[in-house]
């Protein structure tokens, strides 16, 4: 197949993303941790599994657990979804409830409502707290409500695929939905097999990297693949280990918009004194 | 007061956010208070929530006590927090995801390209 000169200045550019990837040597498990990257300061993520919606709130704690067990960063899942109102009411509790999953991650559920709440217009903020904080957030697309909203929200995007290409054609569709909401998204292509070999995701990644090129102008880049625990378990070993899930992408600001905007600076302002309060088990939020 | 009635089958109408224009043209001034079936509690809830103006939401509860007797009454089910208006309605999405014809044909091709490597291999 001839590439045209843009396509193949893309492709070059895809590529020379993809050689960390390349690099890795086969790791003994635990994996070791890797280096903290120098103030990557807070970001937003979320996981988005275009063929199954709803495991979104699955994976966004799966793949969370995954960073930080191999790296410093804390992380935070917050859950937009109907239903979770947890700002306080009749009680003196000044913050919503936190349940901690971990010790470096934890939960927070909001509703629609109290998401337009914490982001909505207001004045300027100027100087918001600073550190080292993913936070990712969870929700299911499909609902459309708040999307916009939340898009706006987002830094990266993990799009976490089966190797098939209708699950990428649903993931385009995705990617082409928050690509017109916020032009600052980026977008990362996770394989859901531990085993597919490396030839096959690679053929699969360039395939979806120049479609999304070709017809939106973004280049999306890929993080290797990772499999749902009970798969790891079921299967015994994992083979390609160079393939395997590269958080290292994420865990830089590199390629971040920055400063962070009105929206996110609002957010996390609201959000920042929530999660650095010193962590002590609370219940769960009851949710009707 | 007055009581209106506005219905559409959900075959008809599938997505929250036609529903909720669909009433907001439907009753332009507003809506006091609506009282919901039972078993739509929550759905009816997440819609209004999409609704510009603010309504307050009630169903209608019944309990037999004494025996033989019944006694009803509407209870109040509207979500607090925020006033509804706190929540205006997004901007229509489903465009923006519809793939083009030259999209499809990518994909399609794939697809093909997909098998074809699977039964190169077999």
């Amino acid at each position: 197949m001839e590439l045209d000169k843009e396509n193949e200045k893309k492709l070059k550019r895809g590529l020379s993303d993809l050689s960390p990837l390349f690099q890795t040597t086969v790791s003994s498990v635990p994996p070791p941790a890797l280096p903290r990257s120098s103030h990557s300061g807070v970001q937003f993520i979320t996981v988005c599994v275009p063929d199954h919606e709803g495991d979104a709130f699955l994976v966004n704690a799966y793949v969370a657990s995954q960073i930080v067990r191999r790296s410093e960063v804390f992380a935070s899942l917050i859950s937009v979804a109907p239903g979770m109102n947890t700002l306080p009411s009749k009680s003196n509790h000044p913050f919503p409830a936190l349940e901690l999953l971990d010790p470096r991650i934890s939960r927070i559920g909001i509703s629609h409502q109290e998401l337009w709440g914490i982001t909505k217009n207001g004045p300027a903020e100027k100087d918001v707290p600073e550190g080292d904080f993913i936070l990712f957030l969870e929700f299911e697309p499909a609902q459309l409500r708040s999307l916009a909203r939340i898009a706006l929200l987002l830094d990266r995007l993990i799009l976490f695929v089966q190797p098939e290409a209708e699950s990428l054609r649903e993931a385009y569709r995705l990617t082409k939905t928050f690509w017109h909401l916020n032009r600052e998204i980026e977008f990362f292509l996770l394989f859901q097999e531990a085993s597919l070999s490396g030839p096959r995701q690679e053929f699969l990644f360039e395939r979806f990297s120049l479609i999304t090129s070709r017809f939106l102008g973004l280049s999306a880049r890929w993080l290797g693949s990772l499999a749902f625990p009970e798969k790891n378990e079921r299967s015994g070993k994992i083979l390609n280990e160079e393939f395997q899930f590269n958080m290292e992408p994420l865990l830089t600001n590199e390629g971040l918009g920055r400063p962070l905007s009105p929206e996110k600076k609002r957010f996390w302002r609201y959000f920042h004194p929530i999660l650095h309060r010193p962590f002590h088990h609370e219940p769960a939020p009851k949710h009707a | 007061m007055e009581v209106l009635k506005a219905s559409f089958s959900r075959h008809e109408i599938s997505d929250y956010l036609t529903k909720a224009s669909r009433i907001q043209s439907r009753f332009p001034s507003g809506i006091s208070g609506i009282l919901i079936a039972p078993d739509f509690e929550a759905g009816v809830q997440e819609l209004m929530e999409l609704v510009k103006f603010p309504v307050r939401l009630f169903k209608y509860r019944e309990e037999n006590s004494p025996p033989g007797e019944s006694v009803g009454w509407l209870e109040e089910i509207t979500l607090h927090g925020k006033p509804a208006e706190s929540t205006p309605p997004e901007e229509p999405l489903s465009l923006c995801n519809r793939l083009n014809r030259e999209e499809l044909r990518e994909f399609i091709q794939l697809e093909i390209d997909v098998a074809r490597g699977r039964h190169n291999k077999s």
